[in-house]
């Protein structure tokens, strides 16, 4: 065990030792008692642990109106929910619309003009991301991991 | 032609996931007390991420109202109810982020007067707890959550890592950098 990796597992996971990793806490234990820089890590660990806990634990409760989702939200369940059987056949098609996307998507295209010069086409995606940058491709896919639609969107989706 | 077999009666024991899937059956009762069991929870999740306990209210009652509509996507073989629904919960909370505000500046946290009965010990706690809201308002809402799930309601890294979509490594770095960023803000001092 040693000193960096010891404060990083005290960052990491506080000052706590029953939440460390099983593996490493009696290593990091004993280091804390012969250096003194993991010493003073873990005791002022051990005081933001207890400010933390309050700051998490310390919520007023509130009421959520539970009978207005059930009474507001009625109809678009019954819109919502797809029978057993239907919902196969819907997978089924999704699926192979998909496929068949992905298909079209992926595969160059190859076509031969008349003068016989080959013109190769790059796919939409590729293009975009080169044209943008790198920057750009990863805030995208950043944004399609945590966007969540609304309500009428997913009904669209 | 056989009988339908009764359901058990919903008590206050009935496991969430049994719940869970009355309610993908459309049983409200059902939903009623699943909603009861998740909404402390949920509630305390989103104020903490947020920083703001309307928006928090708002944030629930969104998911929630998406437990009951789409609960027929919920698969149980992907993981628990309660997982679910922190993640709708935190996918809903990181939505709005861009309306998080500043709830109190750092510049004002300074002058946090006590009006407690013990002035010294209850003002030194009022000044560490304002030191802390201020701090906390300036970390991402990713870091809040991280925060609360791990403080709040003692998640291992692996179950904070499903609610926020990532690996554990990578909970463990987001945690790590919100402690340091916490404690140079707040300027804690190691007490001997």
């Amino acid at each position: 065990m040693t000193r960096d990796h010891a404060l990083d597992i005290i960052s990491a996971y506080g000052g706590d030792a029953s939440r460390w990793p099983a593996s490493e806490g009696a290593a990091v234990l004993a280091l804390a008692d012969s250096d003194a820089v993991v010493a003073q890590a873990l005791m002022a660990a051990r005081q933001l642990d207890t400010l933390l806990d309050g700051w998490a634990r310390d919520v007023t409760p509130a009421t959520i109106d539970i009978a207005a989702i059930t009474g507001q939200a009625a109809g678009k369940r019954a819109a919502t929910v797809v029978p057993p059987a239907a919902r196969r056949w819907l997978a089924g098609g999704l699926a192979a619309a998909a496929m068949a996307a992905g298909l079209a998507f992926m595969a160059p295209v190859t076509p031969v003009a008349d003068a016989g010069i080959e013109i190769v086409s790059t796919p939409a995606a590729v293009q975009l991301v080169t044209a943008q940058g790198d920057t750009f491709g990863s805030d995208a896919i950043a944004f399609a991991t945590v966007f969540t639609p609304t309500a009428d969107e997913d009904v669209l989706i | 032609m056989r009988p339908l077999p009764i359901p058990p009666a919903i008590t206050a024991q009935t496991p969430l996931a049994l719940l869970m899937a009355r309610v993908v059956d459309g049983d409200s009762a059902a939903f009623t007390r699943l909603a009861e069991a998740l909404q402390t929870p949920g509630l305390r999740l989103a104020e903490r991420t947020l920083n703001d306990r309307a928006g928090a209210q708002d944030v629930v009652q969104v998911a929630l109202t998406r437990l009951w509509t789409l609960a027929a996507r919920y698969d149980p073989a992907r993981g628990s109810v309660e997982g679910w629904f922190r993640r709708i919960v935190i996918n809903l909370c990181l939505d709005r982020r861009r309306a998080i505000r500043l709830v109190v500046p750092l510049s004002q946290a300074d002058n946090v007067a006590s009006s407690a009965p013990d002035p010294f010990e209850q003002a030194a706690v009022n000044d560490r707890r304002a030191r802390l809201d201020a701090a906390m308002a300036t970390l991402a809402p990713r870091q809040r959550a991280a925060l609360a799930m791990f403080h709040g309601d003692g998640l291992s890294m692996a179950e904070i890592a499903a609610a926020l979509e990532t690996t554990p490594k990578a909970v463990e770095g987001l945690l790590g950098r919100a402690r340091i960023e916490l404690r140079k803000l707040i300027e804690m001092e190691p007490r001997p």
